[in-house]
């Protein structure tokens, strides 16, 4: 016997989950759940490697994104890595600290994310996913407006998560559409950070000296690894006052539903260059078809959190 | 193609106002106030959805060099959504390689100020602060807004400087810049506001400027936010946005010191744009 096979079956058990798929990776991902499914082979390799300066037949889509119409997208940032999407089963890191530094993955987890999954077929959602009695529900809306806030606040009671800030949706699952959870990781401010009571000491920072940290959930049923139906919802909106006759949850009607969650499309500006919007307005017509879509407006103040995590709770479980 | 058209102010100069009549002209009657057509030059979102990523993962420096790349990228985009409005200097931040807006695709500019005076009250009563420190923030060539470090906001930093670096920058920055006084456009609207729609390349029907003008009143404004509420006002003064809306009423509202101090620091530009006493 060789030590191949030995030396085979290491690198397996090292395989890591990501939304369904089974990923091998030479880069650290600590945020990812080790994979326990099936002995398939991976569905993504990520690895470190050279990246060229220019795709071929690139165009730019930003001073930082480059696309080709062979649905391949090279993203630049300076001072932290550049990242080739290669292929559905294939993304190289050049990075340009540490390779186990955090900034790394935020990109990673960020844009790649959103453009593998148009490039899989799936849709990826601006929200961030909890469960709630069985079904997953999504909280969506803009950076800012308090989706992984709201959502680690029902992890605390005792609601798992399913993902922060992507919410990756396969439009085609069999019982309608699910959400394919990511891993037990979000990211968070130090003022929701206080406002839930927790310490950022001996958290990772997003960036150096950013105030925005990496909060790991640490027990197993903190996170949800399950594909589950996704059921509700809401589109969140902050507003800085009282807004007469507007009550804090109220239920949206197909087409501001349609063009509402549209607008949380994750990159899907370039997802429409690669020619993606009439399958992504299918998906939109079987997601509104499927879940209850509700607008969610709260106020900027974090101290009304805890109540209006119980209202928010009530709401969801209905 | 026409470019970038902007409506910049010191912030509580009366951006706001401009936004509410121009909203009425395009829609031909009273504007909801919650659904104000001119976008703010600094939204995050823009900046997310220009740049595909999220602008939340930059540091500050990061952002504000980013800015006006992500402009020159999608500056078509952001020009057929109509005028922006900007509290921005036309200064170089700190991190960025040149003002926020690229000069290239700048096809106009309105420039909105106000007496000094009337701002430090207004300023005070939009972020909680005292009048004291509402003019120590007026006097920081360094003041600059969305750039909180312990949450997330949903603007880009922008450096809005002292009043006077201000305004002096839009003034000096060789763009088409029309200047209109806040103070003209309560005494004189039917000269000022004509003059801004021109600027902005609105065609404005002369029939209806006193119709546009009746709906985007003042106190009508102020009436609707009681009503209704307004969801741009601020946190510290929720639904208390538009204000007296009057020039002058800083005789009532400063000190003695307190407008010496304004007339110390800012003198040689007050001067030039007839703030007297």
């Amino acid at each position: 016997m060789s030590a191949e096979p030995h030396r085979a079956a290491a690198i397996a058990n090292s395989d890591l989950f990501l939304c369904g798929l089974r990923v091998r990776s030479t880069l650290p991902l600590p945020e990812l759940a080790p994979w326990t499914g099936d002995d398939r082979e991976p569905d993504l390799v990520i690895r470190t490697g050279a990246i060229p300066a220019r795709l071929d037949g690139a165009h730019d889509m930003s001073p930082l994104l480059q696309i080709t119409p062979q649905m391949q997208a090279r993203l630049s940032i300076d001072g932290v890595a550049t990242y080739w999407l290669r292929s559905s089963e294939e993304i190289i890191i050049d990075p340009q600290i540490a390779a186990d530094r955090p900034d790394v993955r935020i990109f990673l987890f960020g844009t790649i994310l959103g453009l593998l999954s148009h490039r899989r077929g799936l849709f990826p959602l601006h929200a961030s996913c909890v469960r709630i009695g069985g079904n997953a529900v999504a909280i969506a809306g803009i950076s800012g407006a308090g989706k992984s806030t709201l959502a680690t606040a029902l992890t605390r009671r005792g609601h798992a998560l399913l993902s922060d800030d992507v919410c990756v949706i396969d439009p085609a699952a069999a019982d309608g559409p699910a959400v394919l959870p990511a891993f037990p990781r979000v990211k968070l401010w130090q003022d929701s950070l206080e406002a839930m009571g927790i310490g950022s000491h001996g958290l990772a920072a997003n960036r150096p000296g950013q105030h925005k940290y990496h909060f790991y959930l640490a027990e197993a049923a903190n996170f949800e690894p399950s594909a589950l139906p996704l059921k509700k919802i809401y589109l969140l909106s902050p507003s800085n006052a009282p807004l007469a006759g507007r009550n804090e949850i109220e239920k949206l009607a197909p087409t501001s539903a349609i063009s509402g969650l549209h607008q949380q499309i994750y990159r899907k500006r370039t997802a429409a260059e690669w020619g993606l919007e009439p399958g992504l307005f299918k998906s939109l017509g079987t997601i509104v078809g499927a879940a209850e879509i509700y607008h969610l407006t709260r106020s900027p103040d974090l101290a009304d959190l805890a109540m209006m995590v119980q209202r928010f709770e009530a709401h969801a479980a209905s | 193609m026409s470019g970038l058209r902007l409506i910049a102010s010191y912030p509580r100069s009366g951006n706001t106002w401009v936004r509410a009549f121009l909203t009425a002209l395009v829609r031909g009657g009273p504007p909801d106030i919650n659904a104000l057509d001119v976008r703010v030059g600094a939204e995050r979102q823009f900046f997310d959805d220009t740049l595909e990523i999220e602008t939340s993962d930059l540091l500050h420096d990061e952002q504000r060099r980013l800015r006006p790349g992500a402009f020159r990228s999608a500056w078509q985009v952001a020009a057929e959504g109509g005028p922006l409005k900007t509290h921005d200097a036309w200064l170089t931040a700190p991190g960025a390689a040149e003002p926020p807006f690229p000069r290239e695709h700048i096809e106009a500019v309105v420039l909105i100020v106000r007496d000094p005076r009337d701002v430090a009250p207004s300023l005070a009563t939009y972020f909680g602060v005292t009048t004291d420190s509402a003019i120590e923030l007026m006097a920081n060539p360094e003041w600059s807004l969305g750039g909180g470090s312990r949450g997330l906001m949903h603007l880009l930093p922008q450096l809005v400087s002292s009043w006077s670096r201000h305004t002096a920058s839009w003034l000096a920055s060789g763009l088409p810049v029309l200047l209109v006084r806040y103070e003209d456009m309560i005494a004189k609207p039917l000269d000022a506001f004509p003059r801004i729609a021109e600027a902005l390349k609105y065609d404005l029907p002369r029939d209806s400027l006193a119709r546009l003008l009746d709906a985007t009143q003042f106190d009508r404004l102020k009436a609707e936010e009681a009503r209704k509420g307004f969801r741009e006002s601020s946190r510290h003064a929720p639904n208390r946005f538009f204000g007296s809306g009057t020039a002058g009423g800083w005789r009532q509202k400063l000190t003695a010191a307190q407008a010496d101090r304004i007339v110390r620091e800012h003198g040689s530009i007050m001067r030039e744009l007839g703030y007297g006493d």
